[in-house]
């Protein structure tokens, strides 16, 4: 198992999105930033992060146009999860609010996990190459 | 500098300071209001992502909401032009738009400074201690 620091450092770094999907505990799944959705995150080695989705292509209903916020984060290996401690938000019921992620790692994509009660968030991330 | 002194400069976070506008007419205004709270960073692989809002409560009508966006950059230094070629934003007239900034370093800030149709922008960055 990873310690924090490790964890922490595995992290680090420059992400875009892959994809972000949603399940429900009925066996339903979702796009809740669209079919075509662009978006990163960064963790910094001083312990910053930053993060913003945008639904792309065509606007499907129901979908968030836009979702964005920075702040601090914290890792907890052995319980697998970052948390974001936001800063500022685009939707401002977030800001200063701790953001809980399940993470898991594999080779250059990072998949982060939210419960929303009863449904659950995966957000696929893959790691920037070097240009 | 050269355009790698120049790009290096920079890399890495940047906290908002301030930003102010001056109209055509002199009047100098706080867009964002009097405690602005943002983030900018650029990273070595070309990428940029900002995020400016109004701090503080409660909030005036008259200031601009949230503004995030994301996306490429790249330096002119001989024209002192920095510009964010934005793929994602909160306001879907910027994407896909070249965002030119005229920047100056002073000390550990970063000037970026706007022509907009409203006024002249000038925001303010200052360099985060990166070594904690």
């Amino acid at each position: 198992m990873m310690t924090d620091e490790e964890a922490y450092l595995a992290l680090l770094g420059h992400w875009r999105l892959v994809s972000c999907t949603a399940h429900g505990q009925d066996g339903t799944t979702g796009l809740p930033v669209g079919s075509e959705a662009v978006g990163e995150i960064i963790y910094t080695r001083d312990g910053q992060m930053t993060s913003q989705l945008m639904s792309g292509g065509a606007d499907d209903p129901g979908t968030l146009p836009y979702h964005g916020y920075f702040g601090s984060f914290t890792v907890d290996a052995a319980r697998g999860v970052v948390t974001h401690h936001v800063t500022a938000a685009w939707d401002r019921t977030m800001v200063g609010t701790d953001q809980e992620r399940r993470f898991t790692l594999d080779g250059d994509r990072l998949t982060l996990q939210a419960d929303r009660g009863d449904w659950t968030a995966h957000v696929v991330w893959q790691r920037f190459g070097r240009d | 500098m050269t355009k790698d002194e120049a790009f290096n400069s920079f890399i890495g976070g940047w906290q908002l300071v301030s930003c102010i506008e001056t109209r055509p007419d002199g009047q100098v205004t706080e867009p964002i209001g009097p405690s602005p709270v943002g983030q900018i960073m650029y990273s070595e692989d070309g990428h940029m992502t900002a995020h400016l809002l109004p701090g503080g409560e409660p909030r005036d009508p008259s200031w601009r909401d949230y503004i995030g966006y994301f996306g490429r950059f790249s330096v002119d230094p001989a024209k002192g032009v920095v510009t964010h070629h934005v793929v994602g934003a909160s306001e879907p007239n910027m994407i896909g738009t070249d965002q030119p900034r005229e920047f100056n370093f002073e000390g550990n800030r970063l000037i970026l400074q706007a022509e907009r149709t409203e006024g002249r922008a000038r925001i303010t960055w200052e360099k985060r201690d990166e070594r904690a």
